[in-house]
């Protein structure tokens, strides 16, 4: 849940998203949240890639186009 | 898929009492190859090859595997089947006429099937000694993946840590199975048996986070209707919802519901799913999974020809993750 949580926060609250972008543990400390290490290097995996090549949000049915190409 | 995997179905099929008439009816929907096969979902055939991977990764010989590719490939057309039924989704070709009597039929003729072949585990003396174990583990998985479809039957609105349990009793479950019982004819060393195991874990949830995104592609094209009733279940709702809570949550499940008519709220719904952060979130999961499916793999010190296949398996998932 704490991954969901942190991945919605960023989404949806700019202030966390800044703190975020700045220094990482302090936010998640600020919001009482606690992820592992591994847990943020899969968020921040999330966060590079959830865009598209001209940087806006990549778009549900952009990911779902991976699935076709994948299986 | 060898053609010897393909013989050893049919030589059950042949063998064990099936009538002629069942049998074309069986080979409908395996696929295989054959004259009467129509089967166009080459998915089950691709993910069959892995008993026979882990098991020559472990240090076996892939042959000595073909009876557990044929049970779980035939397990998992059966599986699927059953599932179609259960959700009532709209009938696949073969069954539409005779309706769903026939497709139970037929899954429990494969599943029938299935454990005949299994059972020839006992015939060879590379298998032999492992038969017990393996054949156990096939019938107590299965018993933890109906468990995990009975929650998905009976729970419409699962949280999303309910989600992640029945994904793990369904999809990461059946196969972490292919590939522990693939390796476990390798080597008898419990450790390297566990990690191909937990690799085809990690996949097998690989696969559910991709399957679940595949009704989403519909809505890049008019030509694929979408499934708004298959959509409520899958991991881009479940996420949204246990996130959202007062206006925006009443107004994405009205969305939701108006979904099916309605193109409007198809793009309210699409918006406020996105608006959740949603593809980063399915994005940060799928890397989990292809990582520790990488290190368990890795672990195991798997011999290099398979190992190379089993990697590309979760490498060439098309994202940068």
């Amino acid at each position: 849940m704490s991954l969901a949580q942190v991945v919605y926060n960023i989404s949806t609250d700019n202030e966390f998203a800044s703190q975020w972008n700045l220094d990482p543990e302090s936010a998640l400390a600020d919001k009482g949240f606690q992820l592992s290490r591994e847990e943020q290097a899969f968020l921040t995996t999330g966060l590079k890639n959830g865009r598209s090549g001209d940087r806006r949000t990549m778009r549900l049915s952009e990911l779902a186009s991976v699935r076709r190409s994948w299986m | 898929m060898p053609e010897r995997i393909w013989r050893l179905i049919e030589e059950v099929w042949l063998g064990e009492g099936a009538w002629p008439d069942f049998i074309k009816a069986m080979r409908l929907v395996v696929p295989l190859g054959g004259s009467d096969n129509k089967g166009s979902d080459r998915e089950p055939v691709k993910w069959a090859l892995l008993p026979g991977l882990c098991c020559q990764a472990a240090g076996g010989d892939a042959r000595w595997a073909d009876i557990l590719a044929a049970a779980w490939l035939l397990f998992y057309i059966a599986a699927d089947i059953m599932d179609s039924v259960e959700d009532q989704d709209e009938p696949d070709p073969w069954w539409q006429e005779s309706g769903p009597g026939m497709a139970i039929n037929v899954a429990s003729g494969l599943y029938f099937s299935a454990s005949q072949v299994l059972n020839r585990l006992y015939q060879y003396e590379a298998t032999r000694l492992a038969a017990p174990d393996v054949t156990k583990k096939f019938l107590n998985d299965f018993l933890v993946m109906c468990s995990g479809q009975h929650r998905d039957l009976t729970n419409p609105e699962p949280s999303l840590d309910q989600y992640w349990q029945i994904a793990a009793a369904k999809s990461g479950c059946f196969f972490g199975l292919a590939c522990q019982a693939g390796a476990r004819l390798g080597t008898d060393e419990l450790k390297k048996i566990s990690s191909y195991q937990q690799y085809g874990y990690h996949l097998g949830m690989l696969i559910q986070i991709l399957d679940d995104l595949e009704d989403f592609h519909g809505l890049q094209s008019s030509s694929t209707p979408v499934k708004w009733t298959t959509l409520k279940r899958s991991l881009p709702v479940v996420y949204a919802l246990q996130m959202y809570s007062g206006s925006n949550e009443r107004q994405l499940r009205q969305c939701l519901n108006d979904a099916s008519g309605d193109n409007k709220a198809a793009e309210e719904a699409i918006a406020l799913l996105e608006g959740s952060g949603v593809v980063v979130y399915l994005i940060s999961e799928m890397a989990r999974h292809r990582n520790q499916a990488i290190e368990n793999l890795e672990q195991a010190k798997p011999q290099p020809a398979a190992a190379e296949f089993l990697e590309t398996f979760v490498r060439d998932i098309g994202l940068p993750v």
